[in-house]
């Protein structure tokens, strides 16, 4: 039971990370009802240039440097991206999927290419602090998932709640063709949302990385199962992105405590199929996946 | 006559091309670039069955790594503990090949669009997991090995050639059928609108279903043709990588699901890695610019032109 | 309601559709009778596409029943009542773009084609004959109404009338029973309306019971035995197109219409 409790812990940590990485994934469906692909990708190259920053000095200024540099490459990407797809998202949801595949594809090269086999640790310039509250573990890393989990949720919600980009926002994602009848203009909306997603990816690779490793790889990888928590929340609610991710992070701890770890994306199959079955769009979703005739 | 004729000019070019791929091992150099060619040969199956899926079925699978695997694995492995050859191993192959996709197919029926093609990325991403876990079957990490001869009086390098090349050209002729068939007129139909297929009987499970399941069984066929003439596969071979890289196979072929367009997708595949060997992450974005060349630069011509007209198969 | 109903009867009964709060159908109950054209017409908003959508199946009342031919398909998918002999057109055509007319004519024989999976693949001969009378009940069908000549092009090669005739085609190849039609003059002009009414009559049929939505008046005068206008959920009158001219209810209701 203790076990359990702890497990379950800690999975809600692992989980506000994999809830952030949908999130950006969930924002960019909303508008555009484009899966991007290269999710992942942007935020291990976001990772690594805040590496590359504070590579000498792993102080404060230098992570805020280094975020603020990650941010702006991030920003660029999204905008790239979201630019070159721009004319086929009004034209088949899919296909631009495959696009934004493309783009994820060159990206990983890039990263590959500049940074090649590194791996490295990236740790952040917070205190080390822990607290044992009996199986519940406090660290300060912990507590810093948490704040920046809700400070971003927070902001979003606010955003898309009260600005006025934020009524544009929910107005395109639930019916784009009426907006343009209203005189909203929808690139501007849809690249809003596009910047939107590559900043709170990027918030996502920083936190992620801490816990493992960094490489080429690893945060991609990471942000598979991000992909599994939006399709599990439903792949068009921010409120299911967060759901989804923390069922996945809990799930993914008990699955490796208790079945053992490696067939861990095995049981992730096996978890999204059953849900999917009984509930074909997401737990929190609406509609489906792409609209057709 | 149904469905759209082929020019009769392309018809002497396909067949053509057959011919000089037939003598090419014997006339042409005797390098590695006919051992390629054999598995561009295997490739283009798998890629087919990529394309099937989206021609068919309006879906796009980045998963399609798993039934290939799948029929590689069952003829490596009947080879290797039952000395079975490969024309008893290859229909059996095929056959688990379709029972795997009916098992994906089935639990997600109700699924469609972006939340499929998700869990197909999921499905394959399992798939290095199970092998690795069965090491005592799979030969873990090291993979597996096959003699890669079914026949007797010819060298093993050129059953590796024509065997797959065969095998390409009957899946070429069986889908050349297939698209008079009526099973084939209703998948169409459902594909263009799932409520007008239901309301003539053709029910968009049953649809998803056996669009599904072909895929898988090509996709093994193919799988089973690589072990084959590849001799040598592990869980590498099957990352979610490939399944991403048999996608990009599909779009360049333009989801052709003809022998010409499948080897133009198996080539690509086949020959880019070793055109960029040494610079490795180089494919990834040849890969990823090509993907985004075609579809972006598709949709494009299909302002300008008439080439792209009928590619909506993705709406 | 009818008189005498010779062949099979669609009954409605009671049926009530609710969407959250809001009712859209207030317990409507209607019987279709065979060898006739029956039209239902009224004001937007008034139900008439819901009704047809639980007809079709799409939509699955709260309350109330559709039976045909003794069995209850009020709750059964639209699949399963095409297995009963229904078939439809739709409002915007769907046919399928990639299949000549005379092939997205022959989908409409799906369900009574008994050729498997193996000679879908390989050319085997019964599959072969099935084919080859499929193809020719289909040219019968198009010759019957009038398309014959387009039966080997493509549907973004035939202007909106001739499309329309083509998905009745489809509609009307595998001999349903009941056959719905989902305001068929949509997007048509009044040469090709016209052309439409006429071929509409010509399915008459004493196994067939045709329903058609509609709000063209000149199709539905034309072509309908009878007629029901629905306003606001309910059944605000029925009878002979004469009968519903000069009914001063519907006049009103259609204030500003074309009567």
């Amino acid at each position: 039971m203790i076990d359990l409790i702890g497990l379950i812990w800690s999975g809600l940590v692992s989980g506000c990370q994999y809830a952030i990485g949908a999130i950006g994934l969930v924002l960019i469906f909303k508008s555009c009802k484009v899966v991007n692909f290269a999710h992942g990708n942007i935020a291990g190259l976001a990772a690594f240039l805040i590496y590359a920053v504070t590579l000498e000095e792993s102080t404060g200024i230098n992570w805020l440097l280094g975020s603020l540099y990650a941010i702006a490459a991030v920003i660029m990407l999204a905008a790239i991206i979201y630019v070159l797809i721009m004319p086929i998202v009004f034209k088949s949801d899919i296909t631009s999927t495959i696009a934004t595949l493309g783009a994820g594809l060159i990206i990983q090269g890039i990263t590959q290419i500049v940074y090649g086999a590194d791996i490295v640790a990236l740790d952040l310039p917070i205190p080390d602090w822990r607290y044992d509250l009996g199986p519940i573990v406090f660290t300060s890393y912990n507590l810093l998932v948490f704040t920046i989990t809700l400070l971003t949720i927070g902001v979003l919600y606010f955003a898309i709640d009260k600005s006025k980009i934020g009524v544009a926002f929910r107005s395109v994602s639930s019916n784009p063709f009426a907006s343009q009848v209203c005189g909203l203009n929808l690139s501007k909306v849809q690249l809003i949302s596009w910047i939107a997603a590559g900043i709170v990816s990027a918030i996502a690779a920083v936190l992620i990385v801490p816990t493992t490793f960094l490489s080429t790889t690893s945060v991609a990888t990471f942000m598979l199962l991000a992909f599994v928590a939006a399709v599990v929340g439903g792949f068009n609610s921010i409120a299911g992105a967060v759901v989804g991710g923390l069922l996945v992070g809990v799930l993914n701890n008990l699955f490796a405590f208790y079945l053992g770890s490696e067939l861990q994306n095995t049981y992730m199959v096996v978890v999204i199929l059953l849900i999917l079955n009984f509930f074909p769009n997401g737990l929190m979703g609406t509609g489906g996946g792409v609209s057709r005739v | 006559m149904l469905g759209a004729k082929t020019p009769p000019a392309a018809v002497t070019f396909k067949y053509g091309l057959m011919i000089v791929l037939a003598v090419l091992p014997i006339i042409g150099p005797q390098n590695y670039w006919v051992f390629t060619l054999g598995l561009s040969f295997s490739f283009a199956i798998i890629i087919i069955s990529v394309s099937f899926l989206v021609r068919y079925g309006g879906e796009v699978s980045i998963g399609h790594g798993v039934f290939a695997a799948i029929g590689a694995y069952t003829v490596a492995m009947l080879e290797k503990y039952f000395s079975l050859s490969l024309f008893i191993s290859l229909p059996l192959g095929v056959i688990a090949g379709a029972l795997a996709a009916l098992i994906v197919a089935v639990p997600s029926r109700r699924i469609s669009g972006i939340y499929l093609t998700v869990v197909t990325m999921v499905v394959a991403l399992s798939l290095p997991e199970l092998l690795l876990y069965f090491t005592s079957f799979t030969g873990g990490y090291e993979g597996l090995h096959t003699s890669g001869s079914a026949i007797e009086g010819m060298s093993a390098k050129n059953q590796g050639y024509y065997f797959p090349l065969v095998g390409l050209i009957f899946i070429d002729y069986i889908l050349r059928n297939f698209r008079a068939s009526r099973q084939a007129m209703s998948l169409l139909l459902s594909r263009t609108s799932k409520l007008a297929g239901e309301s003539f009987g053709i029910s968009g499970s049953w649809s998803r279903i056996s669009c599904f399941t072909i895929s898988g069984a090509i996709a093994a066929f193919g799988g089973g043709l690589l072990a084959f003439n590849a001799t040598a596969i592990s869980p590498n071979n099957f990352t979610v990588w490939t399944s991403f890289y048999l996608l990009v196979g599909s779009v360049v072929s333009l989801y052709s699901l003809s022998f010409f367009g499948g080897l133009v997708g198996g080539l690509f595949i086949a020959f880019i890695p070793i055109l960029l060997a040494g610079f490795g992450d180089l494919v990834l974005v040849f890969y990823g610019a090509t993907l985004l060349i075609v579809v972006v630069g598709g949709n494009v011509l299909q302002k300008y032109t008439k080439l792209f007209e009928q590619k909506d198969y993705l709406k | 309601m009818t008189n005498h109903i010779h062949g099979s009867v669609l009954s409605v009964t009671g049926l009530k559709l609710s969407f959250g709060g809001n009712t859209v159908l207030h317990g409507i109950s209607l019987d279709f009778g065979a060898g006739k054209i029956i039209g239902l017409i009224g004001p937007n908003g008034a139900g008439k596409t819901s009704f047809f959508n639980c007809l079709t199946g799409l939509y699955h009342p709260q309350e109330g029943s559709i039976c045909f031919e003794g069995q209850d398909l009020t709750h059964t998918q639209p699949y399963q009542r095409a297995v009963q002999g229904f078939s439809r057109s739709f409002q915007h055509v769907v046919l399928c773009n990639e299949l000549t007319i005379i092939e997205n004519v022959v989908v409409g024989l799906n369900l009574y084609a008994k050729s498997g999976w193996l000679s879908a693949f390989l050319p085997l001969s019964d599959a072969r004959k099935e084919r080859s009378n499929n193809l020719d009940l289909a040219m019968e069908t198009l010759e019957r109404l009038g398309i014959s000549s387009e039966a080997n092009k493509f549907p973004n090669e035939l202007p909106p009338g001739l499309l329309r005739l083509a998905e009745i085609a489809r509609a009307i190849v595998g001999s349903p029973k009941v056959m719905l039609l989902d305001e068929p003059a949509a997007g048509l002009n009044s040469v090709e309306t016209r052309d439409l009414s006429q071929t509409i009559l010509s399915l008459r049929s004493k196994e067939l019971i045709i329903i058609v939505v509609e709000h063209d008046m000149d199709l539905v005068m034309n072509v309908c035995d009878e007629i029901h206008v629905l306003n606001v959920g309910s059944i605000l009158a029925s009878g002979t197109p004469s009968e519903i001219q000069n009914n001063t209810e519907v006049i009103e209701v259609y204030l500003g219409g074309e009567l």
